[in-house]
């Protein structure tokens, strides 16, 4: 689409004024403005940024973006951009952008211990393909692997994710997704038994309450925040609850702020069941129609690392938990439990097993979480008094229990990076099922995601290193089966044994278990917890790490190799959003240099190497599976041949440029004119994103995930569509019989996902019944106990702290601090802390301190006032700031049943430098 | 330091013409934001936002000319915004002033922040109340990294 300026105003007017009744602009600035942009070629687009996936509009004049707005027809944002998102079009234009490959070199050739030396493609790519060599023949698809995505355009994270399990036959690839909304995913299959939300951004709308879970979506989600706003002015009965550890901006237009202690949403959440129990609110209808009870073991672990081989001295005393941990009063009534016991940590291996419990066992297990119990271990601000705090727990209950409201619970990092964040996400869902608040306009539990394609590239496509594309696993040899059969490559190709996690990844580095490491859009050096480790792994370690970057950040200073990226205007791309809008974009203008497309990356390099190369025999090492030699991988050559797959066939003709793929022709007239130097690069005639896009939608038709067609998405008149999109119709609320085309007419609601509908039946001890029974169509409602976060301040590690993001900066800031505006805006990150916190450590604003814990310790500016208001006895540090480097400081610690990190709770000190 | 960076400004330089370049190295410890190793402890420097009232602030240079300005003037006394006081809106809504901002005086907001309501008057719309999710006052800091963004040219 390239509309003159006149059309693009028209769109705007009308768009604005069916959403707004907005004035239209006068005459006089409306010429102003058109002799100023006359040649301007505008294009619709989305925001580089956040999971709540904006429109935008790009303008360019002679291949530079001069101008980028709000997209008025974008049901999204309507016209509107938070302040990260109206600099879009400056953040290609830093001036230290990467524009060649740069390689660590001596003497003239590589050396890991080298300084960076610009090199050509050719030099870069012959020196990644050598360490790969060398890495794959000494340990196998296990000794390689990727730090993927969920910033990744679709077809990107496609053809990534096909390259290493369908070429290399390694299963070592996961994406940064995973620390942002792990958690969301595993709770989506126990309860659902499907991945992401079943309603969509117009519940804001049809709500008149909303509750915030550790969402602080003033900040993070600035564009749903202005829809929430409006909402709760134009409405009076309108109600938002902000549930936080701390005071933050969302607090400003909440009508209730509850600050709890870091863990207590567990204890919080049963409250407000045994409430809804208690006063006989249970939709007994709807829970008898379409639910079942479950539980699980308690005692799984807090995703450390076990054993203290690895662990630096301070750290062994958090790390021996792992194993065994000690109960506390409040766990040990909360667990039905004694205090004081020690409790073996004995399900770490099999933590998301569960099985089916009564109503009456789950009403007795709920029986412990009082109000009295609740409010006197939640309570998160000492100076706040007892009653108060209970009187506000009251009305929460009120809130969600009363027939008259409507309910959307909204949740991100709070509930995701937490060390049991699987359950507290399945707690949500909880108490929506029992209320029958769920899948329906404005009523439903309503998970968001940090990412601009975490649910589009990073969940559906399925780049992690346990998933297949829309919702398939690794493990399960029907999936493996049906994905071969969409990649037309032979049985046995894909490897049983799931990979490697994000975390175990970085653990591997460390162990010399993974030799070989590629980076793409993202920073996982700068983002990951426990950082030191890392940073050691990588720069002292003998291995290789290459990354795709845009701009130099911490990962690419620890990086053997950095090849030089294409950043989101500059290539073809598609997201998907937090209420699973589809959202496509034309590349807009040509990369700096020889940067290049992140999926030019991938598929040259794969031009590299043969079958032959991979698809013999391979070992690796740990692998049981029926029909399998222990350890190994088979041989499917044979197979190849029957298929017609030469051995001497690369990568990239088999797996990419394939017959089907090269139907897709470049150019196409979808362009309008637009380049796509992906494709004028790889010149040989097809379109590649579109190729990777048509190829994808295979997966998901008839299964529930179904997309439209590539050129549908970039229709002037489509602005993202929200899958299932079933007979050209895209599904508001999934679950529903009223908007969704997959429940069985008559049902009402149908929680028809798949995946783990057959589980065995027992009581809140364990299990009775080994047999498999099946509940099909029902979702699953969870008993999760209180448990007590792994570290917790003590006499030397005196404080909380929570890090996370700040409304002006995106992630660890390589873009958005090359934006001026936005640097001036926050030009570095500062502790937020209690002012009282302060005086008793000889601190006042601006002083500088020292932040230490058991992993490492930094230096930070302190600021006692601003946007957060701090409880005693709590610390923030954002963590977008490489100056301010956080993640030295922060527990990697999962939820053992995600894996996803919890950047929210750690112990720490702080001192006066 | 200062050697560093004009290594690395050189290599940026040649980013076109590779092949005839002599090899230029880059400190990995020059690289980035922070220009320091990745194993040191950097000290952040104290920053301030602009202390100006509004009165004396002037305006600051926008991204382009239908960007939102950011803020040129002090707002700690005036925040938070929150649903019963909105103290930017005491200066700043002037519907009858649209796109006629006078040197000195508060610059009125734009036509796309108002509604208009069922008797034809024009009210803030509820969507832009929480001004600063797309305005930001600024601190008094030097650029980090310069950004070579030069809008349309011929347009100024």
């Amino acid at each position: 689409m390239t509309l003159s300026r006149r059309d693009f105003l028209k769109t705007s007017i009308a768009a604005s004024t069916a959403a707004t009744v907005g004035m239209p602009l006068s005459k006089q600035a409306e010429a102003a403005v058109l002799a100023g942009e006359r040649d301007w070629q505008w294009d619709k687009s989305v925001c580089r940024f956040c999971g709540t996936g904006c429109g935008i509009m790009v303008a360019t004049k002679e291949g530079r973006i001069v101008a980028t707005k709000g997209d008025p027809a974008a049901p999204v944002n309507r016209g509107l951009n938070c302040v990260k998102g109206y600099f879009n079009g400056k953040i290609l234009y830093g001036k230290d952008r990467l524009t060649q490959p740069l390689m660590r070199m001596k003497d003239g050739k590589f050396d890991k211990k080298g300084q960076f030396v610009a090199v050509s493609w050719e030099q870069a790519l012959d020196e990644m393909e050598r360490q790969f060599r060398k890495a794959y023949a000494e340990k196998g698809p296990t000794g390689v692997g990727v730090f993927g995505s969920g910033q990744w355009t679709i077809p990107e994270g496609y053809a990534m994710n096909k390259l290493f399990k369908a070429g290399f036959r390694s299963n070592n690839i996961d994406p940064n997704a995973r620390n942002c909304m792990a958690s969301a995913v595993t709770a989506f299959y126990s309860v659902f038994g499907t991945d992401e939300p079943a309603g969509n951004y117009d519940d804001i709308e049809h709500t008149d309450t909303m509750v915030l879970w550790g969402a602080n979506m003033a900040e993070m989600h600035p564009i749903l925040w202005s829809r929430i706003t409006d909402r709760r002015l134009g409405h009076k009965a309108c109600r938002i609850v902000n549930l936080t550890t701390y005071r933050n901006m969302s607090s400003d237009i909440a009508d209730l702020e509850i600050i709890f202690k870091p863990n207590t949403d567990l204890a919080i959440q049963n409250y407000i069941a045994r409430e809804i129990i208690a006063r006989d609110a249970v939709n007994k209808d709807f829970v008898a129609k379409h639910c079942v009870f479950a539980t699980g073991p308690y005692d799984i672990g807090y995703g450390l690392r076990p054993g203290e081989k690895y662990a630096f001295p301070a750290e062994r005393d958090v790390v021996a938990k792992e194993t065994r941990m000690k109960l506390d009063k409040d766990e040990a009534i909360a667990q039905r439990r004694a205090e004081g016991q020690e409790v073996e940590q004995k399900n770490t291996a099999n933590p998301a097993f569960h099985w089916m419990i009564s109503f009456d066992d789950f009403k007795r297990a709920l029986e412990p979480y009082t109000l009295d119990f609740v409010a006197t271990l939640a309570k998160g601000d000492v100076d706040e008094p007892l009653d108060k705090f209970k009187a506000k727990l009251q009305q929460l209950a009120d809130y969600y229990i009363d027939p008259k409201r409507k309910v959307v619970s909204f949740w991100t990092m709070g509930f995701n990076q937490h060390q049991r964040g699987t359950w507290v996400n399945e707690q949500a869902y909880m108490n929506h099922l029992l209320l029958g608040k769920q899948s329906q306009p404005g009523n439903g539990a309503f998970s968001l995601t940090g990412q601009p394609s975490a649910c589009g590239t990073a969940r559906e496509v399925g780049t992690f290193c346990h998933r297949l594309p829309a919702d398939r696993l690794i493990p399960n040899p029907q999936h493996r089966a049906e994905t071969e059969k969409y990649w037309h490559v032979p049985s046995k190709t894909i490897n049983p044994k799931i990979g490697s996690f994000y975390a175990k990844l970085m653990r591997d580095l460390e162990d010399g278990g993974l030799k070989w490491a590629w980076v793409q859009v993202n920073n996982p050096w700068h983002t990951h917890p426990n950082a030191n480790h890392w940073i050691k792994a990588a720069r002292e370690m003998d291995n290789f790490i290459v990354v795709s970057e845009a701009y130099p950040g911490i990962t690419a200073k620890v990086a053997d190799l950095i090849l030089p990226a294409a950043m989101i205007y500059e290539k073809w791309g598609a997201f998907g959003n937090a209420e699973r809008r589809t959202q496509a974009w034309r590349q807009q203008v040509p990369a700096p240099g020889v940067a290049r497309g992140d999926m030019w990356h991938t598929m040259e390099f794969s031009k590299r190497f043969k079958i032959k190369e991979f698809w013999g025999e391979q070992k690796v090492p740990g692998l049981k599976e029926a029909g399998y030699e222990d350890g190994k991988l088979p041989s499917i050559l044979d197979e190849a041949a029957k298929l017609g797959i030469s051995p001497d066939a690369t990568l990239y003709e088999v797996l990419f440029a394939n017959a089907e793929n090269k139907k897709y022709k470049w150019p196409d007239p979808i362009a309008k004119g637009h380049g796509n130097h992906v494709a004028e690069l790889l010149g040989d005639g097809w379109f590649p994103e579109k190729a990777m896009f048509q190829e994808y939608t295979q997966f998901g038709r008839g299964k529930g995930k179904d997309l439209a067609d590539y050129d549908v998405y970039l229709r002037d008149d489509v602005r993202g569509l929200k899958w299932p999109v079933v007979n050209g119709k895209e599904t508001f609320w999934r679950f529903n019989e009223q908007y969704d085309p997959y429940v069985t007419k008559g049902a009402g609601f149908e929680f028809y996902g798949k995946l783990f509908k057959a589980i065995p039946t027992g009581n809140l001890d364990g299990v009775t019944d080994p047999k498999p029974v099946s509940l099909a169509g029902k979702a699953k409602i969870f008993f999760r106990p209180y448990a007590a976060p792994v570290e917790q301040p003590d006499a030397h590690y005196d404080l909380w702290l929570c890090t996370g993001r700040v409304l002006e900066h995106w992630h660890s800031g390589t873009m958005t601090r090359r934006v001026p505006e936005l640097h001036r805006a926050v030009p570095a990150a500062v502790m937020w802390m209690h002012p009282a916190d302060a005086e008793k450590r000889g601190l006042k604003r601006n002083d500088l301190a020292w932040i230490e814990s058991r992993r490492g310790k930094i230096q930070v500016r302190v600021e006692t006032g601003g946007r957060n208001a701090m409880p005693k006895g709590t610390v923030y540090v954002p963590f977008f700031d490489e100056g301010v480097f956080i993640n030295k400081v922060t527990l990697d610690s999962t939820c053992p049943i995600s894996k996803e990190c919890d950047y929210k709770k750690c112990a720490v000190k702080v001192n006066k430098v | 330091m200062k050697l560093k960076i004009a290594l690395f400004s050189g290599l940026l330089g040649l980013a076109y013409g590779l092949s005839n370049a002599d090899p230029v190295m880059v400190l990995d410890d020059s690289l980035g934001l922070s220009q320091v190793s990745v194993f040191a402890v950097p000290t952040p420097a104290v920053f301030e936002y602009r202390t100006l009232d509004p009165k004396e602030s002037g305006v600051l240079p926008r991204y382009w000319e239908d960007a939102p300005p950011q803020v040129p003037h002090r707002i700690d006394k005036f925040l938070p915004v929150n649903a019963k006081s909105n103290k930017c809106l005491e200066c700043h809504e002037e519907p009858d002033k649209i796109g006629k901002k006078v040197k000195g005086k508060p610059t009125p907001m734009s036509e796309t922040h108002y509604v208009k309501s069922a008797a034809d008057e024009f009210t803030v719309s509820n969507k832009r109340y929480v001004c600063t999710l797309c305005h930001a006052p600024q601190a008094e800091v030097g650029t980090l990294m310069e950004n070579t963004f030069r809008g349309d040219t011929a347009a100024k």
